[in-house]
């Protein structure tokens, strides 16, 4: 009997909905309808207990997913974060001196904003409450015209709160990054700008690449605190000349470094968005030592006489005759600053000294101005791509290299030169001979000396004649007890309507220190500096400007720049004893 | 056999989702933790930028150029003179 009750088991084909035909079909079915009838309470229990331990599951799921709601709440408050937060670095990396002193950073801030507000006066007028410096009609107009209305670039945690606090519903608040610097005005022709969301607008932070993985932190060849007294200075030097600009450079002779920079009238790149008007934007924004070009007047000198001993052309025992006429018009001589002749013949190094236009000029001559043209080439004077940032100007060069331009370029004028690359010509010329690159980067190897352009010796010469010039001639007020400063001074004729004179003039002093071994090369310059009588400036001559004013840079900055110190050492011109015997 | 089977499937289902309940809010919590403990970085390294930039700001030349010559009479400041300064030489030296 068992086993036919199991093979009838077997075969019997349950259908869904038969376990519960059997609650309510008549028992007057089939055989095999009463026999699955009979059978099926059994299976149907198990169905019973599987559905019952369903709904036991799900419930319980449900129980558990409540009890966890009910002890943490936190998970209805906030939402729920999958995804672990990192923390957020700036985009744009900072800026450092060559000290490792930072100069730019950036800070995150909040941008206050207001979205479709349904009443655009009320708004108005309770923004106006927390942000005064909002004109109420003005934000009225603007909320009533546009969806969406910035309120502040740039608020602070105070602001933050007064803006919550105030009523407004509508105004949203997203992180931004704001660029600091640090030191406001100093260096900020170098440093440049940045505008909205960090995009870099001039200077080093135009030149900042755009991809990340480029980016790492910059130190420049700045030094601030040289920085600083160069400015300083110069702002002073404006004041007491009362001249209406001003800039000024230091540059490392060995390696192209460039320690400071300064143009002044200059800027706050925190606030020039802001504060300044078209016009003073211009004008401040205008690198002088990098995007001007100017005739430098004498201080060009230095290089006549570079290339001359260099060509071999003259040697420093040749003498010039300082009183004959060189013609560069029809019925027009030219001229030495102030009449100023000599009445006796003067070597090349006198001639330096007295800084004489007609000495140059026959010097000049007997080199030839394709030889200028190329020596001044050389040097880097009529580069137009000198140095990373963009800003950068190209020289003024005559249309025809002619003999009359090679005479007037000899003594300085007739040729607008980048103070920069004249600058770096100047140190190429008194670091021994050997051609720097400008750069505003830091270095590890200070080395970066290139090709010679001028022989040792001949460095030698230029350097004991730009000694004599500090020390017994219009340089004298820059002469630094100690390091022994050579250089030259310029006072160049600003040219206007077409000719010279009668619009003030541009006075210069290129020079460099310690005299015996160069290290740093220092320009600097003043345009249409006056006369101060009352301050003890006699007249407005670079002997009396440039000259002082570079003179109390020096004194300032050598001890910062470890420059030795020695007021015993002199320049002195071991291989032309013969020729120091016969003029000292 | 087949109820017991039936019972610990359950069973292992229950615990599994009980367990995974258990690790996923674990999980939540961690994440939590450590997205507040990066929010207290974030927080602190902006303080830091901050107080950096504002070191900065308060020892920059021009600042304490004014301060030196504002309290010149009793602090007696003056900038390094190049006599002040002794160069000793490595070689001298050894």
């Amino acid at each position: 009997m068992g086993k036919i009750f199991k093979n009838k088991l077997k075969k019997t084909k349950i259908i869904a909905g038969d376990d519960l035909g059997v609650f309510f079909k008549s028992e007057k079915n089939s055989h095999q309808e009463s026999y699955v009838s009979r059978n099926s309470p059994h299976i149907s229990k198990e169905r019973i207990h599987l559905a019952k331990f369903s709904f036991i599951f799900i419930f319980s799921l449900f129980i558990l997913k409540s009890t966890s709601l009910a002890l943490f709440p936190g998970d209805i408050r906030g939402i729920p974060r999958s995804i672990v937060s990192k923390t957020v670095k700036s985009p744009v990396p900072e800026i450092f001196d060559r000290n490792n002193k930072l100069l730019v950073t950036s800070v995150r801030t909040k941008r206050a904003s207001i979205r479709n507000p349904v009443n655009p006066i009320e708004t108005a007028r309770l923004i106006k409450a927390v942000l005064p410096l909002w004109d109420e009609e003005r934000l009225v107009k603007k909320l009533e015209k546009r969806s969406y209305v910035e309120l502040a670039d740039d608020i602070s945690d105070v602001e933050h709160y007064d803006i919550l606090n105030s009523g407004v519903a509508e105004v949203e608040f997203h992180p931004v990054w704001r660029r600091i610097y640090t030191n406001k005005e100093l260096a900020s022709h170098v440093i440049g700008y940045s505008g909205r969301d960090l995009v870099g607008l001039s200077g080093i932070e135009k030149t900042i690449p755009k991809s990340k993985l480029l980016q790492k932190d910059i130190n420049l060849s700045i030094d601030i605190t040289v920085q600083f007294h160069l400015e300083d200075e110069i702002k002073k030097g404006i004041d007491l000349y009362n001249a209406d600009s001003g800039f000024g450079i230091v540059i490392d002779v060995i390696s192209g470094e460039i320690i400071a920079s300064a143009s002044l009238p200059t800027f706050d790149p925190n606030i020039i968005n802001k504060n300044y008007s078209k016009d003073e934007f211009k004008k401040a924004t205008f690198n002088q030592v990098m995007q001007g070009s100017y005739e430098l007047g004498s201080v060009m000198k230095i290089m006549t006489l570079a290339m001359a001993l260099e060509d071999k052309s003259i040697n420093l025992n040749d003498t010039f005759d300082d009183t004959i006429c060189i013609k560069i018009a029809a019925n027009r001589c030219l001229k030495n600053y102030n009449n100023d002749n000599a009445s006796k013949p003067i070597n090349p190094v006198e001639c330096l000294v007295r800084s004489s236009n007609r000495c140059m000029a026959q010097i000049a001559q007997i080199v030839g101005r394709s030889k200028q043209k190329s020596f001044l080439q050389e040097a880097g004077l009529l580069d137009e791509y000198f140095l990373e940032i963009f800003e950068t100007g190209s020289p003024l060069i005559p249309e025809k290299w002619s003999d009359n331009s090679m005479i007037t370029i000899s003594f300085g004028q007739g040729l607008g030169v980048v103070p920069l690359s004249f600058a770096s010509g100047v140190a190429s010329i008194v670091n021994g001979g050997y051609r720097i690159k400008p750069t505003l980067y830091s270095l590890n190897e200070r080395d970066q000396r290139g090709h010679s352009i001028i022989r040792e010796e001949v460095s030698e010469k230029l350097r004991y004649a730009m000694r004599q010039v500090v020390k017994n001639g219009s340089g004298a007020q820059a002469d630094i007890p100690g390091y022994a400063v050579i250089g030259k001074t310029g006072t160049a004729d600003i040219p206007c309507n077409g000719s010279y004179g009668g619009c003030g003039n541009r006075t210069a002093f290129v020079g460099a220190f310690p005299g015996w071994e160069p290290q740093y090369v220092i320009l600097v310059s003043f345009e249409r500096p006056k006369a101060n009588i009352n301050k003890g400036v006699k007249r407005n001559s670079s002997y009396w400007n440039a000259g002082p004013t570079a003179g109390n840079i020096i004194r300032l900055i050598a001890p910062i720049l470890n420059v030795e110190y020695d007021e015993k050492k002199e320049v002195e011109l071991s291989t032309y004893s013969e020729f120091k015997k016969e003029t000292l | 056999m087949f109820k017991v089977f039936v019972y610990s499937l359950l069973l292992t289902f229950i615990s599994l989702i009980v367990s995974n309940q258990i690790i996923s809010h674990e999980i939540k919590n961690q994440t939590r933790k450590l997205n507040n403990i990066n929010a207290v970085i974030q927080h602190e390294e902006n303080k830091e930028n901050l107080l950096k930039t504002d070191w900065v700001v308060r020892t920059s030349p021009a600042r304490l150029k004014i301060l030196s010559d504002k309290h010149r009479s009793t602090l007696k400041l003056s900038p390094a003179k190049g006599k002040n300064i002794k160069f000793i030489k490595l070689e001298e030296k050894r």
